[in-house]
């Protein structure tokens, strides 16, 4: 009668069995404050947060947050990738551009104690949960910073597991994460890393690119770096005969400038629903939608991963430029939900 | 004093607990008058409050003891059903498309808490010596709110359950019909609660201990009747008074919508058990039966008005710091359970009167327990769901007793 039971008091979800509910969180912004900040080479740091409310920020290796800072006085939002594995204080890796507005002010302006907004985190340059065979994977500059929290992630579950990267750099000094890709390699025999100066060696070809990444019959690849590098990759592989589904892409579109928006209000009618729904004067496609309570699909919010694509069925956009729609897409008639607005009278197959 | 503080005094804390928690589950057992009733929930409690089989492990098997009723001729018709079904079809939302998830739930604005701080019992704290600072009292709330709506959940999976069981034991085609939907309802409730936990507040308790004990005891009973009157007017009576209260606390506006649609749910609900149970209580059961169901139906109420004492909440605050006796005493006298329990009772005790389980002889132990002052009042067929959010909104909870 007087057993003693150990008391469970709350339920551990890690993960959570509703991920599928992960998404529409994205568009919550939540508070974080800047506890670290660690220079990586001279033109890049990584930025450790905390939320706020100390509520956990769970990500999944690969994926990103969008931050949102107030840079005198007008917020810019920027997506850039967690580089740390699973499980650890979310920080990102913010390498400077020439030009990069928002990048000048993470690496020259912000301070420990910063505090900001982000979104997310979001995307899906993902590893499959329950896949344990080889991956390989092509880096090339600040692509490096998913790729390391995939590579650190995979191989604390599995340090058996065979992982291969080419990391493509112009030259040592920029390479980043240096220090924890020699530990990883002191710590795990099957993990092997081939750096790539293009200062020296030039820059690899398709056929070269092939030949270096040469994955295993069942390798899952993961490419991140700069368009033409993934595209010339992306085509030796398949012309070596490696199966498009097994490569992931995860792309960077520059930061795109936004257009001038209509002050009217507009209204967009969303066919799959049958609503019709006014557009307020500055809003997106998506910020309408999204307010009168539609569940559209979106993730980064800056144009930049093409989850919230819509096609327009009548009335004309203007889109935020640059952003990752293809001349293709564009052509048969798609927009970007987050980065479009309407301009007149809209109709859209969403 | 009583003979118990006695014993406790000088004892560690943890052994205080134990004993104190173990005399009231004996006391909580020994307290129900029928024999026949204390037998059916035995097993249940001793599985709940003995065994603690809801404390580890990821799933309990719970054994039905039902049967299907499967019509071979498609007749019993029940018209008052059938209505109620017709509107429960009309009526669904849908949890993704009808609720803006897109709020962005911020524990610490007070102007939009999910439990604002004049819910939980701080004065009753600090009587006992227990000084929260601000912060704690912000964190404190959002405990509360988490253990709440943990709890909500854990009763909308009970209740998607016994919805089912229900559907097939009823025999009324057109219970079946309506018995469908509420299935559909109380997918959708769980649903909502889940997503809501998960992704807002991030954070989810265990199910506590005795709304376990109700729950087996209900999904193991092979009786399609005591099933119905579990469910449908008791624990749907405790979720109408425990979703009212929060209802009327919180200003989070998603979570003041999500439980605005499950409450125009579970009126309908309530409506569909009280119909069906006023007919077999009326024309089927004899009158020993009747008599053990208005004795089961009366401790079930006062099970639910005592128990739901959020020990949870307790061990992770303040063991160590507080007794649980004390924690007890907190709580029942706390603003938010007053509340609750007469959110609860004025609308239990009116469908217990209309279906017949109310006799002169139980009507003296309601008043002892001083339930009867509901008496008379508008049972689920006389009432809309706007009537319930009206008389849920109107209502003020006194201040707390200490």
């Amino acid at each position: 009668m007087f057993f003693s039971h150990p008391r469970r008091i709350t339920l551990p979800r890690p993960a959570g069995s509703a991920r599928r509910w992960a998404t529409p969180a994205a568009i919550t912004a939540r508070g974080v404050r800047v506890t670290d900040i660690r220079r990586e080479t001279d033109d890049a740091v990584t930025l450790t947060l905390a939320t706020e409310d100390g509520r956990p920020l769970p990500f999944r290796a690969g994926q990103y947050l969008t931050h949102c800072f107030n840079i005198d006085g007008a917020e810019v939002r920027r997506a850039y990738s967690l580089s740390v594995a699973e499980g650890e204080p979310p920080a990102c890796t913010v390498k400077l551009l020439p030009g990069g507005l928002v990048s000048q002010y993470v690496v020259t302006r912000l301070k420990i104690g910063a505090r900001y907004r982000v979104l997310g985190p979001s995307g899906d340059f993902v590893l499959t949960p329950g896949e344990r065979g080889p991956l390989v994977m092509l880096a090339a500059g600040s692509g490096i910073t998913p790729i390391i929290s995939l590579i650190e992630t995979a191989l604390r579950a599995d340090p058996q597991r065979r992982v291969r990267l080419l990391y493509i750099n112009r030259d040592p000094a920029r390479t980043l994460f240096d220090a924890r890709l020699r530990a990883a390699q002191a710590r795990y025999p099957r993990f092997e890393w081939t750096p790539w100066y293009t200062a020296s060696a030039g820059r690899p070809d398709a056929a070269r690119l092939a030949e270096l990444l040469q994955p295993e019959i069942d390798a899952q690849i993961y490419l991140c770096g700069p368009q033409p590098l993934m595209d010339a990759a992306t085509a030796g592989l398949r012309a070596a005969g490696v199966a498009a589904a097994r490569i992931r892409r995860e792309r960077f579109i520059p930061a795109p400038r936004h257009q001038q928006r209509p002050t009217a209000p507009v209204e967009i009618r969303f066919l799959r629903s049958g609503r019709t729904i006014v557009q307020r004067p500055g809003e997106s496609i998506l910020e309408a939608g999204l307010r009168a309570g539609l569940a559209l699909p979106f993730s980064c919010t800056v144009g930049g991963c093409g989850h919230c694509r819509v096609r327009i069925r009548d009335g004309e956009v203007c889109l935020d430029e640059p952003n990752c729609l293809s001349a293709d897409e564009r052509a048969a008639g798609w927009t970007l939900a987050c980065s479009a607005c309407a301009l007149t009278p809209l109709t859209v197959d969403a | 004093m009583t003979t118990l503080d006695r014993m406790l005094q000088g004892l560690p804390r943890k052994a205080q607990n134990t004993i104190y928690s173990s005399f009231d589950t004996l006391r909580m057992m020994g307290s129900v008058g029928n024999l026949k009733v204390a037998a059916s929930m035995a097993p249940s409690a001793f599985r709940g409050l003995v065994l603690g089989t809801a404390r580890e492990g990821d799933a309990v098997q719970m054994p039905g003891h039902h049967a299907a009723h499967y019509t071979l001729t498609y007749g019993d018709e029940f018209p008052e059903m059938y209505d109620l079904y017709r509107r429960a079809v009309a009526n669904q939302w849908n949890g993704d498309r009808d609720l803006d998830w897109s709020i962005d739930v911020d524990p610490e604005n007070p102007e939009t808490a999910v439990m604002p701080l004049d819910y939980p019992p701080f004065e009753g704290l600090e009587a006992k010596g227990i000084r929260l600072n601000a912060k704690e009292k912000l964190r404190f709330a959002n405990d509360v709110a988490a253990w709440t709506l943990s709890q909500f959940m854990h009763g909308e999976q009970g209740a998607l359950y016994a919805a089912a069981q229900v559907t097939e034991s009823v025999q009324w085609l057109d219970g079946k019909f309506y018995g469908a939907t509420q299935v559909m309802d109380e997918g959708r409730h769980l649903e909502v609660f889940l997503r809501y936990l998960d992704t807002k507040l991030q954070k989810v308790y265990t199910i506590n201990d005795n709304l376990f004990v109700i729950l087996d005891d209900l999904l193991t009973d092979g009786r399609w009747d005591v099933k119905f009157l579990g469910m449908q007017i008791m624990v749907e009576g405790l979720a109408l008074g425990a979703f009212g209260t929060m209802y009327n606390f919180t200003r989070e506006p998603l979570l003041k919508q999500l439980l605005k649609y499950v409450i125009q749910d579970e009126a309908r609900h309530v409506h569909y058990g009280v119909l069906a149970l006023r007919e077999h209580i009326s024309k089927a059961l004899s009158p020993a039966e009747v008599r053990e169901r208005e004795d089961w139906a009366y401790e079930v109420a006062l099970l639910m008005r005592n128990r739901f004492l959020s020990h949870e909440i307790y061990y992770e605050w303040f063991e160590g710091r507080l007794s649980l006796k004390d924690w007890d005493e907190i709580i029942l006298n706390a603003r938010s359970m007053s509340a609750f329990r007469h959110l609860m009772f004025m609308r239990l005790i009116p469908n217990l009167e209309y279906i017949g389980l109310m006799s002169e002889r139980i009507k003296a132990h309601y008043a002892k327990a001083g339930l009867t002052s509901f008496l008379g009042g508008k049972n689920a067929t006389q009432l809309s769901a706007e009537d319930l959010l009206r008389d849920i909104s109107d209502y003020k909870a006194p201040p707390a007793v200490h």
